[in-house]
């Protein structure tokens, strides 16, 4: 179980010898193994197609170039980490501390708040941001001590964009030059901030990020819950493009860097919204039915006013300088005889984001993982960023498989929605490794399409014997297993002797979930945040797995089929089966693993304990 | 160090706006204070404001956001704010952030409220 105060110190640790051997070795197998990967799909291409299936083929093919993409750009995350020493604490600058917390039960709330209040930090002000509005935190807010901040009237009838915009609200009332982001559950060590404060020394860097770490994963880790990997090589990849995310919980950030951000960003929309308002002003002044000579002498009126405010635009005339023009030349139109039809009367309301409570965002709302997307931000404006490795706070993961999917879809569909809002592929600003990084997240949520196939081609030969590729035979072999065992090496080195095989199972497990949610976004169909529930939710998830167990039917059926058939004599390919056979086992092992979630229920007797701040540290 | 001040002049009913004067630092610290005094002003009737900068010292982030708060409330109340006479920093600051792609700023204080409608 985590305590504080563990006795072994990583931050300390530069580039030690063994870092040093062990980047050595990852690049060595990297490198092999992107040239077996070259070797292998260049052939695959080039020989291997079977001309008699050839949609099938292209499928397989499709989706093992994604694969060799996904491994080069795992290659690349990996490529040079950076382990950073802690920099001495930067005494004296004002924190606040957010809790961020919706329905979370108070007893949990409490925890983190009793452990924020006993941060060792000066000046501090710890504030619970409590989105429910409920009456048991804003007395426990009381009890404490501490702020207790929620959504003001201006809030009543906009958009409220959840997590993000109960952080703006609370950036817009308080004042500290840093701030600590708290998840309602991750309680922090009394530390965090001597560790984290030293990093913002560096006037270039807007945010630091600590890992996240889970004090309730069951043992066995059923739910995939452990990011070690992720809050560990992976984050440390990741920094050494500078590039480090933002995750939206145990992260110190520069307050200067997320007004700036967020003015820029104001200042982006404003301009988006005034273009609109204008297309909206020339379709209304169109449509408009009535046909006489003042009607038409308005429609001509506005029509020249919209020019000349989309010329004011291209000159680069201050968007006021637009709203005023256009606003007098409406005015002018609107008196002329007989012309009865309102106007917008300026575009003043889209410059003040009226539909919006806050105009300037200070964390990023485009997108339901508001945390990416204002990393995102930061780092395109030429902010750098840093990642601490050291678990400095301790969590709550989900407690059972429906709160764990709900969890990683909207991890997924927030990610995605990055994409198509504000790309890191096109977006000014990114360093050319920064935009790898968030690509590679990105892309990493692609794979349900490549897994479905994957999953699809041993049944498909099982049952009617069509073969994805022209001939199992040697040149196969020769090619394929040097890529399979060096990639596998390559994961296994790059993981630092982290437990990596639950994660692979729900990486591969969960295809449907990642294509629901490529296809949620594609179709626009909206995306809730959904707020992890802290707590165990009862019963049985077989339903939200009902695809994997069809799979696994499927799967098991067209073995027993297809060595039926071999006994019978009425099929011949042996090694085809085989090897079929063997992929489909390999298949059902993986899904078998989030069909146990679905039932999971904890050990007799097993309960987390939450780690108390004062008992390591308390001297 | 200057602090921050925050001053609105008589109201003169001869003048298309309520009159401004920041003056020292407006940064995290300050913005509160403005904000809120550009807000009440807003709320209660003046409408049409002119923020006057001359003497201010120094703005960052924070305090620029507060002076956008500021004027989506008093576009909200139907009126407008305006910004005359920044300082070199403080024009630094605005060109850095895009804000001067926004709102138009005077170079001086007849010109700012020149610009106001009249009869307000």
């Amino acid at each position: 179980m985590a305590t504080f105060g563990s006795s072994s110190d990583p931050s300390r640790q530069i580039m030690t010898q063994s870092d040093r051997r062990r980047r050595l070795l990852f690049r060595a197998v990297a490198t092999a193994n992107l040239a077996a990967g070259l070797v292998y799909i260049a052939w695959r291409y080039a020989a291997s197609i079977n001309p008699s299936a050839l949609a099938l083929s292209l499928l397989l093919l499709a989706a093992e170039t994604y694969g060799t993409i996904d491994a080069v750009l795992y290659a690349l995350t990996m490529w040079k980490p950076r382990r950073r020493v802690a920099p001495p604490p930067l005494e004296g600058r004002s924190v606040d501390v957010f809790i961020t917390t919706y329905n979370e039960p108070e007893g949990i709330v409490r925890r983190t708040a009793e452990a924020a209040m006993a941060i060792d930090w000066s000046p501090l002000s710890v504030h619970i941001l409590d989105d429910g509005a409920r009456a048991d935190i804003r007395a426990l807010a009381e009890e404490l001590g501490c702020g207790y901040i929620t959504r003001g009237e201006e809030w009543k009838g906009r958009a409220r964009h959840a997590k993000a915009g109960n952080v703006n609200n609370a950036l817009n009332e308080t004042d500290g030059e840093f701030i600590l982001i708290l998840d309602a559950d991750q309680i922090p060590e009394p530390r965090i901030l001597s560790r984290l404060s030293g990093y913002l020394a560096d006037p270039r860097i807007a945010f630091v990020q600590s890992p996240q770490s889970f004090y309730n994963v069951p043992p066995g880790d059923p739910f995939g819950s452990d990011a070690a990997l992720f809050y560990g090589p992976i984050m440390r990849g990741k920094d050494g493009w500078n590039a480090a995310f933002f995750c939206g919980s145990n992260a110190l950030l520069r307050r200067e860097a997320l007004m700036q951000v967020g003015l820029l960003s104001y200042a982006e929309t404003a301009e988006r919204e005034v273009r609109a308002s204008l297309g909206d002003l020339r379709r209304q002044a169109r449509r408009s039915l009535r046909d006489d000579a003042a009607q038409r002498a308005w429609k001509d009126a506005v029509r020249a006013a919209v020019r000349e405010a989309r010329a004011g635009l291209r000159r680069g005339d201050p968007l006021q300088a637009v709203s005023d023009a256009l606003g007098e030349a409406l005015r002018e139109a609107s008196a002329g005889k007989g012309a009865g039809k309102p106007t917008t009367g300026g575009l003043d309301r889209d410059i003040a984001r009226s539909r919006e409570a806050v105009a300037v965002e200070g964390v990023s709302t485009i997108s339901v993982t508001e945390d990416m997307a204002t990393a995102l931000r930061l780092h395109a404006s030429g902010w750098d960023s840093a990642f601490h490795s050291e678990v400095l706070a301790h969590g709550l993961a989900p407690e059972d498989l429906g709160s764990s999917l709900a969890q990683r879809l909207r991890w997924a569909q927030g990610t995605i929605q990055v994409l198509f809002r504000d790309s890191p592929l096109s977006k000014k600003g990114l360093r050319p490794g920064q935009r790898l990084m968030y690509f590679a997240t990105i892309n990493s949520y692609f794979s349900g399409f490549a897994n479905l196939v994957f999953v699809l081609c041993p049944l498909i030969f099982l049952f009617f014997g069509i073969a994805p590729v022209r001939a199992w035979n040697l040149d196969f072999f020769l090619r394929f297993i040097p890529f399979f065992v060096l990639n596998r090496l390559m994961f296994l080195v790059a993981a630092e002797g982290l437990p990596v095989h639950r994660g692979e199972q729900y990486n591969l497990g969960l295809f449907p979930l990642w294509i629901q949610a490529v296809l949620g976004v594609v179709t626009g169909r909206e995306i809730r945040f959904t707020v992890t529930p802290k707590t165990r939710q009862s019963g049985r998830f077989l339903a939200s797995v009902k695809v994997q167990i069809g799979v696994i039917v499927l799967t098991v059926a067209a073995i027993a089929y297809a060595v039926t058939g071999l006994v019978l004599g009425t099929r011949t390919n042996l090694l085809g089966i085989a090897i079929n056979a063997f992929w489909g086992c390999y298949n059902v092992y993986q899904l078998a693993a989030i069909v146990r979630a679905a039932v999971y229920t904890p050990p007799e007797g097993w309960a987390p304990q939450a780690p108390s701040p004062g008992r390591d540290q308390g001297a | 160090m200057i602090p921050f001040r925050i001053e609105v002049e008589a109201e003169d009913p001869g003048r298309a706006a309520t009159v401004v004067r920041m003056a020292g630092r407006l940064n995290a610290a300050s913005s509160p204070e403005a904000k809120a005094r550009l807000k009440g002003l807003a709320g209660g009737g003046a409408k049409h404001l002119l923020v006057d900068l001359s003497e201010l010292s120094f703005i960052d982030s924070s305090g620029l956001s507060a002076l956008v708060a500021g004027y989506k409330a008093a576009v909200e109340a139907g009126g407008n704010l305006k910004l005359a006479c920044l300082d070199p920093q403080v024009r630094e600051v605005f060109a850095l952030t895009h804000l001067d792609r926004v709102f138009e700023t005077y170079p001086d204080m007849a010109a700012a409220l020149a610009s106001f409608p009249p009869g307000n």
